[in-house]
């Protein structure tokens, strides 16, 4: 009985106690793993006793509604995560506070044509991430395939099955790899190489960083991640290697102030530390690996010989990502990968696995006519279901019932047109095998 | 007062919460009844696909379970074997460990990365990711199945002596299998299966781990997250979620609520000396199905003590610091699980109490409509929960604190203890049964206040029982990841169960999360052994602990 | 130590619309040892809770020494009470037990240890002071309760089946102690018990109870000689019952008659039993048994018959004999190598008619078997 009733008093005083804390805390909404998180809050902790660093982690895709759902006042307070279309979005909610020239002045604004701040002031640029091929070299020596190279690679039938991907609606890197595809080879081309490539996909994971995870354990063999996720395996000493693919973004992780935080004072705190030479050396952690944005860093710490450097990264990998663009369709780009490839993986999968297998013995065999309807078939299913000037994705609105009520039509529509196209791509495949055999 | 403050408690945290969520699938946004979502939700055939999927995984997992028990349940019954009751406690480990774990540890060991799946690869693909749907049902149904298998043998094992000397005296064991066996064993199977289906429909862990969307669960998840808590379609979705598991519910109901027998309790103490075919039988089947657990564990045991493990048949080195970090840097998932948990716990028992008084006082007809509710809380899925909290409480603000109640860790224990409320009142109301009126009826004529008759005489009494109630609630919250995924407002605000999840998803971090996950099964273990230890004292709870099971009985 | 009184009038109870007490009239005097005494199911046990105020009447009134207690809660009626199955909360010690009944005045530290010591060797369990009740034989958990129930000095004791745990050797110490106590207390008591020997051998007066109903109200002698009813004479004792017929003949003669032994008269002393349909009954040890052949003597009535079977309980052997259609009990006294005998043997038994009794049937009762 005595037990208990301490047990209770206990359990009461965790309560109280981590309430009455909260009112000292910084809230930072970040899409970053864990490790990253938890460097930055033991180092930022030991500097500032008198605030407790707290973090919620979610993909960054999905802030808006997160702060939207919530009233001013019971926000969190700084948000910081390496998907720049976050930002435009957070911008156009109304949802970030000016931190205008706050900051380390030691950072440059911007390095060759990329932006490393917001212009206006609204928030900072804290580390550089590019995008690319993560691959396990045992997983593919084995099977005697060569590392790709760029992402058309990823498409070819050797590595069907090998692939994984995460979803850009549950990821905001994913997100962004499709959207730098997408700007780079076009709407069209940019979703047939897409839907291809998914379609070589063993699983489409929940979360971005069970991309690097299936890796290095060596479940899957190559993954379309975010650089510091590769290379904090690497460096980590798993058997793996990443390469930067084209087209590709090479786009700053921001930090920046929510509207309507709970603690300005305390955010604006830990976006100093952040920008700082301490926090920005945090970076070069083995289990973060990612680019610092302060010059200084790449000369004075010293870090793995073939660590990337900034500028180098920037001057082989012009990036031609807007996320402008980007951000005004980033809802409809989302649905569209939802409806099409994940939630019709496995048709995906299977089709997909007809039609190589209809290619390879077209080669063995040539057949004109076969030859077309397999084209046609591909014709079918490696296409967006809308165009890019539908009106979805050219005039972006604000998140409310009436509008996520229109998508949801759009989406069952499409849901239908893609059920249908896989049954008749299925179809002509066989077909075409038919006339093979 | 005391009934005053548990209408307000399930009217703020249940009735309002999901009657708002129903009323945001059907109508627009003035207010109409309108039947456009349900149109949008039918013109969308991944919805319906998901529908069709999630009854049949979960009915799926349920039978499978159930096909797998009863052969095995059969065998010890013949054999009149007896599993000790450790272990047959150990059987109500799932309820305590959330099956994501299970999947997670399957993928390792059964992938292409090391172990099992590495040396088949060049004949079969075993990692669970690939089948999809499929390996939901069958994790699903390995997960549960020890439950099944055990509140089988728990409602059979009361009359396997008879059946043995009156399959001596001439009973053929066919006869006997199909006369007694089967309807003794109903409840329990009802039993077991209703909780796999409805756990099963629920998870929402399991299936985004092995990358499958198409169900009920992650679609209402998935749409949450993208759309957040105003979407109309996911309040629908949700909506279903509830009915379906309400029509499971009651339909187990009409097959728990005939009479269960229980073997009494001086017959499970009597140690009992098994003949060698026994022990052999014993052996080979509870022998050989903690080998296929342990074999299926594997994958998250050597996760947490390797290393570097890529793409070999085992880890290329060892290391223990993954336990040391996760005791480290998970201290606070710790405190958090502690936390939420204990006081979802706490708030159970004494809601659980109060009802279940409440429960025990009303007439007749209102005592029965009483227990169906309170049993049938069980079919409100986590998911639909965590909705229906985020549109009913989105922005209110708690006046003192001046935050936004959705932003706080409260919603969290809530949802936990609106969720373990049924098992809380039932335990809660075996508890008050063992209390006979006469020991109360003593104390009142001894003339001390009601208060003190309560601390003094009441309370010490119930202890064992609100115990075992805090326990089963603490760990029913503890797995509940289905609420926790859509209401932990910040990641240091997680319990244990959501850093598993997330850590054992990533590079660096699934060393510390199998090691967590470890740390977890061991401790739940650990617990329940104590439990046993505590109640071995009075085997009178032992009985109301099975009792509890059997809801009807 | 105040003796009180107790006056029940009128009393009824019913749960929901069910009637379990009705019109209970009873009168305890001060220092009374009163029995209840009734079938399981007769309502006794509820009259006690009536008594000690854990129900409410439905009707009717009790009064302890003319105060009227319908308002007064149980705490405050000053009554101690023994359950049947002692309640003892298991929890607590033997010494917190009793302690816990100490009204709060009288708890102050020393004063609430001399007054428990002080009855717990009183009641001869001082050794047991420190141990949980489950530890304590049944005897001992007894004295426990009576322990708890006595020590804050009730004025009125209840004690409810309280020998029914008990084994029989134990169970006549345990009564016959609990006579010996109550005697030196003078503590009012009512014992509610479904064993007569319990209610006969201790108590002062005995009501017996059946269907709701006091049956009849006595001395432990005037009950078991002279029951008023068959229900009481069934309760009370071991009985045969012969049903038949009841004629007057003259002012002091009566005529029975049954088909199974004839036609029989009596004179009779006392009130006369009214004409019709009655039932004879004797008890077994009133009976004995002749050779058939013996001389009949004119005292008694004589019945021939044939032993069926016999039972040999040591101090009688019990025959069962057959009589017509009907078979009676009779019991024979049992000397060191006296013979029983055997089944079969054709007898005379004969039976004083002024030890019988007679009792009308009623209509609806004639269709039921007596013979129990």
């Amino acid at each position: 009985m005595d037990r208990l009733a301490h047990f209770f008093s206990l359990a009461l005083l965790v309560i109280f106690s981590a309430d009455v804390l909260a009112l000292e805390s910084i809230v930072v909404a970040s899409s970053f793993p864990k490790e990253v998180l938890v460097a930055y809050k033991k180092a930022f902790d030991e500097r500032n006793p008198q605030y407790r660093l707290e973090f919620v982690n979610f993909p960054g895709t999905n802030i808006i509604p997160f702060l939207t759902d919530r009233t001013p006042g019971s926000r969190p307070d700084v948000f910081w995560s390496s998907s720049p279309d976050s930002f435009r979005a957070l911008l156009r909610h109304g949802l970030l506070q000016t931190i205008g020239s706050q900051g380390n002045p030691s950072i440059p604004s911007k390095i060759g044509s990329l932006n490393i701040d917001d212009p206006d002031g609204f928030y900072k640029g804290q580390a550089l991430s590019g995008y690319g091929i993560m691959w396990n070299t045992r997983y593919l020596s084995a099977r005697t395939i060569s590392p790709p190279g760029t992402w058309s690679d990823l498409v070819k039938p050797e590595l069907f099955g090998h692939v994984v991907m995460s979803s850009p609606s549950r990821s905001g890197t994913t997100h962004l790899i499709v959207e730098s595809i997408l700007q780079g080879a076009g709407w069209e081309n940019g979703w047939s190489l897409i839907i291809q490539i998914a379609g070589n996909c063993a699983t489409i994971t929940d979360r971005s960083f069970d991309v690097p995870n299936s890796i290095t354990s060596g479940r899957f063999g190559v993954g379309l991640v975010v650089d510091f996720l590769a290379l904090s395996g690497k460096y980590s000493g798993f058997p793996v290697d990443f390469t930067y693919a084209w087209p590709s973004a090479i786009t700053p992780a921001s930090i920046g102030l929510v509207t309507g935080a709970r603690n300005s004072e305390g955010g604006l705190k830990f976006i100093t530390f952040a920008l700082s030479k301490e926090g920005q050396s945090l970076l070069l952690r083995s289990e973060i690996s990612r680019l610092p944005v302060l010059p200084e860093i790449y000369a004075s710490t010293d870090r793995p010989a073939d660590y990337p450097d900034l500028f180098d990264v920037i001057k082989k990998h012009p990036s031609t990502y807007n996320p402008d663009i980007s951000e005004a369709r980033h809802l409809v780009v989302n649905a569209i990968f939802n409806q099409v490839v994940t939630f019709r993986h496995r048709e995906l999968v299977d089709v997909t696995k007809a039609i190589q297998s209809a290619e390879r013995l077209l080669i063995k065999r040539p057949h004109a006519e076969a030859g077309v309807l397999i084209d046609k078939a591909r014709a079918l299913i490696y296409r967006p279901p809308v165009s890019e000037k539908d009106e979805l994705t050219t005039s972006p609105q604000l998140q409310t019932r009436a509008h996520i009520a229109a998508i949801a039509a759009r989406e069952a529509e499409w849901a239908r047109q893609t059920s249908k196209n896989y049954v008749s791509a299925k179809k002509l495949v066989e077909q075409a095998l038919a006339m093979m055999q | 007062m005391l009934f005053a403050f548990l209408a307000i408690y399930l009217l703020t945290f249940l009735v309002l919460p999901v009657g708002t969520m129903i009323l945001q699938g059907l109508t627009n946004n003035e207010g109409k009844f309108v039947a456009d979502h349900i149109k949008l939700l039918l013109a969308n055939p991944v919805y319906v696909e998901s529908l069709l999927n999630s009854l049949g995984v979960a009915a799926g997992a349920a039978v499978l379970s159930a096909v797998a028990a009863l052969p095995i349940a059969m065998v010890l019954w013949r054999y009149h074997v007896r599993p000790s009751v450790f272990i047959e406690l150990c059987g109500f480990l799932p309820l305590f460990v959330p099956p994501f774990v299970l999947a997670l540890s399957l993928q390792i060991f059964f992938g292409r990365g090391g172990a099992l799946g590495m040396l088949f690869q060049s004949y079969c693909d075993l990692d669970p990711a690939i089948l999809g749907l499929p390996s939901v049902m069958l994790i699903e149904a390995m997960h549960y199945f020890p439950l099944v298998l055990m509140t089988l043998t728990m409602t059979t094992s009361a009359y396997n002596q008879q059946a043995k000397e009156a399959a001596s005296l001439g009973s053929g064991w066919f006869r006997l299998m199909t006369r007694v066996f089967l309807p003794l064993g109903m409840p329990g199977l009802a039993f077991g299966m209703s909780i796999t289906f409805l756990k099963t429909l629920d998870d929402l862990a399991t299936p985004l781990s092995l990358g499958v969307t198409n169900l009920l669960a992650p679609q209402a998840f998935l749409r949450v997250s993208a759309y957040g808590s105003q979407d109309p379609l996911s309040s629908l979705i949700a909506t279903l979620m509830v009915v379906i598991s309400g029509l499971a519910w009651f339909a187990s109901i009409r097959f728990v609520r005939q009479h269960v027998a229980f073997r009494n309790a001086s017959s499970v103490s009597a140690s009992v000396l098994l003949s060698k075919q026994q022990m052999i039988v014993g052996i080979t089947f509870l022998g050989g199905i903690l080998m296929l657990y342990a074999t299926a564990y594997a994958g998250v045991a050597l996760t947490s003590i390797a290393r570097i493990w890529s793409y070999t048949l085992l880890p290329e080195s060892y290391v223990l610091s993954h336990y040391l970090t996760a005791i480290h840097s998970e201290r606070g998932s710790f405190i958090n699980t502690l936390a939420y948990c204990g006081f979802a716990a706490v708030l159970d028992v004494v809601v659980g109490l109060v009802m279940a008084y409440a429960i025990d006082c009303a007439p007749p007809v209102w005592k029965r409509w009483l227990t169906w509710g309170a049993t049938g809380l069980l079919s409100v899925p986590g998911v639909a929960l965590a909705i229906a909290y985020l549109q009913f409480f989105r922005g209110i603000e708690v006046p003192l604190i001046n935050q936004a109640i959705d932003a706080s860790w409260f919603l969290l224990p809530m949802a936990f203890s609106v969720r373990g409320l049924p098992f809380a009142i039932r335990a809660c109301s075996i508890t008050l049964q063992g209390i006979p009126a006469s020991y109360v009826e003593a104390a009142n004529i001894s003339g001390r206040n009601r208060f003190r008759i309560f601390i003094k005489i009441v309370l010490p009494m119930m202890t064992v029982g609100l115990f075992v109630a805090f326990l089963l609630c603490f760990g029913l919250a503890a797995v509940d990841l289905s609420s926790a995924m859509l209401l932990i407002p910040s990641e240091t605000n997680a319990p244990v169960s959501y850093s598993i999840y997330l850590n054992m998803q990533s590079t660096t971090g699934r060393g510390a999360g199998s090691a967590l996950a470890i740390l977890s099964i061991a401790l739940v273990t650990l617990s329940l052994f104590t439990l046993l230890v505590l109640i071995r004292r009075d085997w009178k709870t032992v009985s109301s602990f099975r009792k509890f099971v059997f809801t009807g009985s | 130590m105040n003796r009180v009184t107790i006056e029940v009038r009128n009393l009824d109870f019913s749960y929901g619309a069910k009637p379990v007490l009705r019109n209970i009239n009873l009168c305890i005097e001060a220092g009374e040892l009163f029995a209840v005494l009734g079938p399981s199911g007769s309502g006794k046990t509820t009259l006690l809770r009536l008594l000690a105020g854990l129900e409410r009447p439905s009707a009717g009134s009790i009064r302890i020494n003319k105060t009227d207690v319908f308002d007064i809660p149980p705490a405050q009626r000053d009554v101690g009470m023994v359950f049947q199955n002692f309640s003892l909360w298991p929890h607590m010690s033997v010494f917190e037990n009793v302690a816990f009944g100490v009204a709060e005045h009288h708890r102050n530290g020393t004063e609430l240890e001399k007054r428990v010591d002080k009855i717990l060797k009183m009641l001869d369990i001082a050794e047991t002071r420190d141990f949980r009740p489950d530890c304590l034989s049944v005897g001992q958990q007894q004295r426990v309760a009576l322990a708890r129930a006595l020590v804050s000095e009730p004025r009125l004791l209840l004690l409810d089946d309280p020998f029914s745990n008990l084994e029989y050797e134990l169970r006549v110490q345990m009564r016959h102690d609990l006579y010996l106590l109550q005697r030196k207390l003078g503590i009012t008591s009512i014992l509610v018990t479904h064993d007569q020997e319990d209610a006969l051998s201790i108590a002062d007066r005995v009501a017996v109870v059946a269907h709701g109903t006091i049956q009849q109200v006595g001395t432990p002698a005037a009950i078991y000689d002279f029951p008023n009813s068959m229900e009481v004479a069934r309760f009370v004792g071991v009985t045969n019952f012969l049903p038949g017929n009841v004629k007057h003949i003259e002012s002091q003669l009566i005529e029975f008659f049954s088909h199974d032994i004839g036609h029989h008269r009596w004179p009779i002393s006392r009130d006369a039993p009214s004409e019709g349909p009655s039932v004879l009954s004797i008890r077994p040890h009133a009976l004995h048994i002749a050779p058939i052949d013996s001389f009949r003597d004119g005292r008694y009535l004589w019945l021939e018959g044939t032993i069926r079977s016999s039972e040999f309980l040591g101090e009688v052997v019990r025959y069962q004999i057959d009589i017509g259609s009907v078979s009676i009990s009779v019991n024979q006294a049992h000397f060191t190598c006296s013979s029983v005998t055997p089944s079969g043997t054709p007898v005379l038994v004969g039976f004083d008619p002024s030890r019988s009794r007679l009792f009308p049937v009623s209509a609806e009762m004639s269709s039921v078997s007596v013979y129990d």
